[in-house]
């Protein structure tokens, strides 16, 4: 499935991709969660960065680690939904990449602090 | 035998509604003999139930009543209404078997006499007479088939719960019919009338049709209404015209925010909206508008403008705070769209770039679609839990990258807003307030290699466009 049709699916079809999603946890099938994982529908985007924190291991937090660093650049943060929206994935990488390295999450979530606690992932 | 007491105002005749029954009189003294007339009059009963056999409230019982002039002893007379009343229900039955072979089975016939009790005017002929009734009732209250506007909502009760009829305001006349059930033909006269608090209801509404009645959408309110049926409360119901009003609780003046390589400008503003009438949020018995929608919202197929996503998640209950923007873009240096503030790529904000000015995006023509809209956390939309409220707040960001023009160069974009609210009533989607008008000019001037706030605005208009 390519990732236009991943993101069709999760967009009219949220339930079909939760099933997608456990499938791929089952299977640790880290490079499709990723996919996923940069989905436009939140609530798919979400439940696949919890997959990848199930699915554990070295790969899944390298995943993880991309995808935290790809929040740090901004698109156009046109409104507070956006912005929300952002916080919230940023939010749930941090919670999951701190789980599988096994690190405290940071406190803030300042460009600094998101910095700092990549490069305490990276040495775990 | 029949009970002593028949529900009064609450029979009617198979043929003719405005009738509380057929009349089959002048028996010969002391006879259970069908006259000629009689018999024509049995035939035509006949007729009117078997022309509502198909309908969805058709009859299926028919009361039959004999009665006596008040000549002869007590026992006598009963027996002698009886034996009338069992005349005319054999006189039926084969009329209707050889109307259409085995039809009277599908009849409940109830038989019997109440001798020379209820003596009428016009002398013992007219009191040696038989009594052809059905029992009628107003077994409901529809939104006629002509207002599209208004929606039955079942009540947060359930069952026990009154019948509740939601529109917004300003949407036409609310027409409402009651259904008489069986549904015998026939003007009602005067025996069933509309009745309603708070707001005045009219009838007929449709033709001559005293079922139909109408009344305003022009206020917001709670109305409870009734429908009589010889005088006595028949049905209730409530009419809901539903709206809100708006009240700006914050603004936040443009400043600079800074990014990595880049510079936004963001202003912000909040709302609160009020649900009226306030009873729709707090009655004990109201209608069920709480929990997620039964339609998707307008557009929902239709991407944001800068975010890509479907305007589809743009709610996620029945209330809903919503936006709707326009945008004129000025870029009079003609950056091409890399060098423009990123967007998703399925956002059209920069289509049409490079121009030096354009609108890549205007107010849409349906007044419940909300184009900056495509999910819900930016707002709180349970007015149950809220004390009627509803919020929605909002702080657009437009970001330019340094590295972008030069030193001098200007760029602009126009951001015009229209906050509201809306309400999802069965399968469609109403605004429900007016417009909050409000507007976020962006200006950036380019100076010392990075970009600057030229001027920014935020107003509550929608002025120079």
């Amino acid at each position: 499935m390519t990732f236009d049709e991943l993101d069709e699916l999760s967009e009219r079809a949220p339930e079909d991709a939760d099933a997608a999603i456990a499938e791929l946890v089952s299977t640790s099938n880290v490079d499709e969660l990723a996919q996923f994982a940069r989905a436009r529908a939140d609530r798919v985007a979400l439940r696949a960065i919890e997959g990848l924190a199930e699915v554990g291991g070295s790969e899944a937090a390298t995943a993880l680690v991309e995808l935290l660093e790809e929040t740090s650049t901004p698109r156009v943060i046109w409104g507070t939904e956006q912005e929300r929206e952002h916080e919230r994935r940023q939010s749930h990488l941090v919670q999951s990449l701190a789980r599988v390295r096994g690190v405290p999450a940071p406190r803030g979530r300042s460009r600094e602090e998101i910095a700092e606690f990549i490069e305490e992932c990276r040495r775990a | 035998m029949l009970a002593e007491a028949l529900p009064a105002g609450q029979t009617a005749s198979p043929c003719d509604i405005s009738k509380t029954s057929e009349t089959l009189d002048q028996f010969a003294h002391d006879s259970s003999t069908l006259t000629a007339a009689h018999r024509t009059a049995v035939d035509r009963i006949a007729d009117c139930l078997l022309a509502l056999r198909a309908d969805p409230r058709p009859i299926r019982t028919v009361d039959i009543v004999g009665f006596t002039d008040p000549t002869g002893a007590p026992d006598h007379n009963q027996r002698l209404g009886q034996r009338r009343a069992e005349s005319v229900r054999n006189r039926l039955v084969s009329a209707l078997n050889g109307k259409s072979a085995g039809s009277a089975a599908s009849f409940t016939f109830r038989v019997g006499s109440l001798g020379a009790t209820r003596q009428i005017a016009g002398g013992n002929p007219a009191n040696r007479r038989v009594e052809v009734s059905v029992e009628i009732a107003v077994s409901d209250i529809v939104v006629h088939a002509s207002d599209t506007d208004t929606h039955e909502i079942a009540s947060n009760l359930g069952a026990p719960g009154l019948e509740h009829f939601c529109c917004v305001k300003n949407t036409g006349d609310i027409v409402l019919q009651a259904l008489i059930s069986p549904n015998i033909p026939g003007a009602l006269g005067a025996r069933l009338t509309w009745g309603a608090t708070g707001t005045a209801i009219t009838s007929p509404a449709v033709g001559t049709d005293g079922r139909t009645a109408k009344l305003s959408s022009a206020a917001a309110g709670k109305f409870p209404i009734q429908v009589n049926w010889d005088g006595a409360v028949a049905r209730r119901a409530v009419v809901w015209v539903i709206w809100s009003t708006f009240t700006v609780t914050c603004t936040r003046p443009p400043r600079t925010v800074p990014f990595p390589g880049m510079v936004g400008i963001r202003a912000g503003i909040d709302h609160t909206f009020r649900v009226d009438p306030q009873q729709i949020t707090t009655d004990a018995d109201r209608p069920a508008l709480d929990g997620p929608p039964t339609a998707a919202v307008p557009g929902a197929a239709l991407r944001h403008l800068a975010s890509g996503s479907l305007l589809g998640g743009g709610a996620a209950k029945k209330w809903d705070t919503s936006r709707q923007v326009r945008v004129r873009v000025l870029n009079p240096r003609l950056y091409p769209v890399p060098q423009l503030p990123p967007i998703d790529p399925l956002g059209h904000l920069w289509n049409g770039q490079p121009t030096a000015n354009t609108i890549p995006e205007n107010y849409p023509a349906n007044a419940a679609l909300g184009n900056d809209d495509s999910n819900t956390c930016d707002e709180t939309n349970n007015p149950y839990e809220n004390c009627g409220l509803l919020t929605s707040i909002d702080n657009p960001t437009i970001p330019m990258r340094n590295a972008t023009g030069a030193d001098g160069d200007t760029f602009e974009l126009r951001i015009h807003f229209r906050e509201f609210l809306r309400v999802n009533l069965g399968t469609t989607w109403y605004r429900a307030s007016d417009s909050s008008l409000w507007r976020f000019h962006v200006r950036f001037r380019r100076a010392g290699g990075v970009w600057t706030d030229n001027g920014s605005s935020l107003a509550q208009d929608n002025a120079g466009f």
